[in-house]
């Protein structure tokens, strides 16, 4: 039944499994069946490091078979739900149902509606009360789960931090909880007590209109506050020595090798440099090695260093020599994002790229050096400047810039700002002696600002949509024609922002944007703002009482997660973003931002 | 000077292997042989790329035991050495059948045999009265837009009872007749009962009929 809906949907190969390193295990051998699940597409979900790692940490476990799951396209949806074929998992084609486990990653807000069909598909009642013994434990982890607010009430349990560890604690506790013929919410109760566990049912909230009067244990033994996982050697937790090779292209088609978690450099709109701090690296000696198994067990012809500011990994040259030594007598392309425009960085990516690349991205951020400042980006005009001629000397001839708009403590001139310093680095371009008819090609790539958990900017207000026009406007006419500017879209801006610091009342919004046939929101073809808006309506709510500024007060719906980095840290940092104050990157001193609480990486140094 | 070896791989594409489409397929091989740590011949230039060819390519949703493509190596491998490598680098819906030395002539490929299997029956007074048709007009998707064709001339033979057919098609430079369009003709000029059809190739054969 399945072949003849496989003759019908676009791109079948995403649902057959079979793929080159994939895990084929006898499941009357295992104790527990893991379904791990990336709420998107296949394309998207298998570039997906985390997923990875995960899925051969799962199975290097003979008593475990970890298969994988993701959100059937939209084509494929429809066939399913008119057969009446649930949701089945890549490897044996199981029912997700039949699952112990299912595990969800939530790397965006966008796919909490696709987590909603994603159940619905796999007949799983969605709301965790409504389970019982027969369906899986539902657990999700990943950046999002910081605050998992708007999907608490669809999540058994979250999963707070790095899972290499965790991961196996938990799956030991459940197997023990099943030979002892433990009940679904007993089980649960065991796994709540391995550190960085959150169970969102043992919590009660209570509001005055948008702001939240109190969140508590509502029962013995919940802790007030859990305190999220993270691996303090990295050279000594598990990495996985092969992978699954797609049959079709992916999103991300090649070999990715993490560098390191966690960021110095404190930029204050920047989630992710506080959630993964403090800063691990991996030894040069420990990457050579993985990178060499990957390189023989996948077959794969290119190999990508993935961290979040490259550049600033310690020993970047020596690593780097040996691992070209490397790539060049396998025959490899090295692609290296995330690189500071240097001369070091454009001696290395002419030195890696066969094909001469011919675009660069620089991140400027903000327009103006008062901004800069604000947000703690900690690079001047000057620096950005360098960069463009270097990089032109080094016969770049596409740029694109990363810019934002809708930043805190922004005024006019700083988007007009954006303009006038894409005008300083066409002007280097043109003071250089060129070749005739050559031209550059500069891009400035816009998007619009969502304040994010856990960083300094959590408390402000998340500009309108109103707003985002008319800055839009602004930079659009102060720019010359000669620049080209690509806008994220702002509609899907504003609904991050509202779920990003939402809490548990969205809950009934996202099942009714589900009901209405919102999922996959993350992609253009599927993405209706109307919808959206309507679900948003019939429910009593709007998107600005969750974009809304918050007061340093208030009770914020991620308060009871602990990253290491401190709300002491954040509040100061935003002060200091007022008066357009700097802090220096760990590295130059500590500003004593709570990550310290590990004594690991970095912060022992 | 480094002699070039060149090898013509004989292999099945079959269960989830179906779906794979050529170019997905193209770069599963290119992997495959990589890990097999077979000594492939890269081209030169700017964009080096392995120098491997293929026979008419297999459509998506089309199972075979006769594909083969043809691979250059840097040095020489015995041929069973080589297959046995190369199986344990690839995945489990693809298997190298046999592996000989030499470059086989893929342009002398004319037609293709497919064994067809169909939900519902067609009775042998069905199928003589299609091939007897003037034409058999299909349409068929190019990139204007949609064309309608005519088929007749593409096919060879049909014969089978039993919901299991054998039809030889044209395949390759001078017409190319995917067996799935076939069934659609069937379908439309003689019953929708056909139903659902599985394929598969099951040998390539000259102009003159011979089997390669």
């Amino acid at each position: 039944m399945l072949d003849k809906i496989l003759q019908r949907v676009t791109k079948p190969v995403r649902y057959v499994g079979g793929e080159y390193g994939s895990i084929v295990k006898d499941p009357k051998d295992v104790d527990i069946r893991y379904a791990f699940c990336f709420p998107d597409v296949y394309e998207v979900g298998m570039s997906h490091l985390g997923m990875r790692i995960l899925y051969h940490l799962i199975n290097e476990r003979e008593d475990a078979y970890c298969e994988r799951v993701f959100t059937p396209w939209c084509d494929m949806c429809e066939e399913m739900e008119k057969a009446d074929i649930p949701l089945f998992s890549l490897e044996t084609k199981t029912p997700v149902r039949d699952f112990d486990i299912l595990g969800i990653t939530l790397q965006y807000e966008m796919c909490y509606t696709s987590i909603l069909k994603t159940l619905d598909l796999a007949k799983i009642p969605r709301l965790s009360c409504d389970r019982d013994e027969s369906h899986p434990l539902v657990c999700a982890g990943g950046p999002c789960a910081y605050n998992g607010e708007p999907i608490a009430d669809f999540i058994d349990f979250f999963l707070l931090g790095e899972g290499e560890e965790q991961t196996m604690e938990y799956l030991d506790v459940y197997k023990e909880c099943k030979k002892k013929g433990l009940s679904r919410q007993e089980t649960i109760a065991e796994i709540s007590k391995i550190e960085g566990v959150y169970v969102p049912s043992y919590y009660d909230v209570e509001y005055d209109g948008d702001k939240i009067t109190s969140f508590i244990p509502n029962r013995e033994g919940a802790p007030t506050k859990i305190r999220k996982r993270i691996i303090k050697d990295l050279d000594k937790t598990y990495f996985p020595d092969k992978m699954i090779v797609p049959f079709m292209d992916i999103v991300h088609d090649r070999i990715s090798i993490e560098l390191f978690r966690g960021c110095i450099r404190g930029c204050r709109f920047c989630q992710a440099g506080s959630i993964y701090r403090p800063v691990r690296e991996r030894s040069p000696e420990r990457l050579l090695e993985i990178a060499e198994s990957l390189i023989k067990n996948s077959g794969y012809d290119e190999i990508s260093l993935s961290s979040l500011s490259t550049s600033d990994y310690k020993k970047l040259p020596e690593f780097t020599d040996k691992l070209l030594e490397l790539t060049e007598k396998n025959n490899i392309n090295l692609s290296l994002p995330s690189l500071r425009i240097d001369n070091f960085s454009i001696g290395l990516m002419q030195k890696v790229q066969k094909v001469r690349k011919s675009g660069l991205t620089f991140a400027p951020e903000a327009g103006t050096q008062r901004m800069r400042d604000v947000i703690n980006k900690g690079i001047n005009e000057e620096d950005i400047l360098k960069s463009a001629d270097i990089a032109f000397d080094g016969g770049y001839k596409s740029i694109k810039l990363y810019f934002m708009i809708g930043l805190p403590f922004e005024e006019t001139e700083d988007i007009e700002g954006i303009g006038a310093l894409c005008r300083k680095i066409l002007d280097v371009y043109f003071s250089k002696p060129r070749e005739k008819g050559k031209g550059v090609n500069l891009t400035a790539s816009v998007s619009s600002f969502v304040p994010k958990p856990f960083t300094p900017f959590q408390w402000a207000k998340q500009d309108s949509l109103l707003e985002l026009r008319e800055k839009q406007k602004v930079l659009v006419e102060s720019r010359s024609k000669k620049i080209n500017i690509n806008y994220h879209e702002s509609k899907l801006s504003v609904l991050e922002g509202a779920f990003a610091r939402g809490d548990r009342r969205l809950s009934k919004v996202l099942q009714k944007a589900a009901d209405m046939g919102c999922f996959l929101d993350g992609w253009s073809e599927c993405f209706d703002f109307e919808k959206w808006e309507k679900a948003f309506a019939e429910c009593g709510l709007s998107m600005e009482q969750f974009t809304r500024v918050r007061e340093y007060d208030e009770i914020l719906p991620w308060d009871i997660v602990d990253i290491g980095v401190s709300k002491e840290h954040l509040k100061r940092e935003n002060e200091k973003a007022k008066r357009a104050e700097l802090t220096k990157n760990c590295r130059e001193g500590c500003a004593g931002c709570g990550a310290a609480v590990w004594k690991a990486g970095d912060c022992i140094e | 000077m480094i002699a070039l070896s060149k090898y013509t791989v004989v292999y099945s594409k079959e269960d989830e292997g179906i779906y794979i489409s050529h170019l997905d397929f193209l770069r599963t091989i290119a992997r495959s042989l990589r890990r097999a740590m077979l000594p492939v011949k890269y081209s030169e230039g700017f964009n080096p790329h392995a120098c491997l060819s293929f026979a008419s390519p297999l459509g998506v949703g089309i199972s075979s035991e006769c594909v083969r493509f043809c691979v250059q190596l840097t040095k020489e491998v015995d041929t069973e050495e080589f297959k046995e490598r190369l199986n344990s680098a690839l995945p489990r819906c693809i298997k190298a059948l046999s592996v000989f030395e030499g470059e086989e002539d893929f342009s002398k490929i004319a037609y293709a045999d497919y064994e067809i299997v169909t939900e519902g029956d067609i009775s042998g007074e069905q199928l003589a009265a299609f091939m007897a048709m003037d034409e058999i007009l299909m349409p068929k998707k190019t990139k204007k837009g949609i064309k309608e064709v005519n088929i007749k001339e593409d096919i060879f033979s049909i014969s089978g009872n039993n919901k299991v057919y054998k039809a030889t098609l044209k395949t390759g430079n001078e017409g190319n007749l995917k067996p799935m369009l076939l069934t659609d003709a069937l379908i439309k000029y003689i019953s929708p009962e056909i139903g659902f059809c599985t394929y598969k190739r099951l040998c390539f054969k000259d102009k003159n009929q011979n089997i390669l």
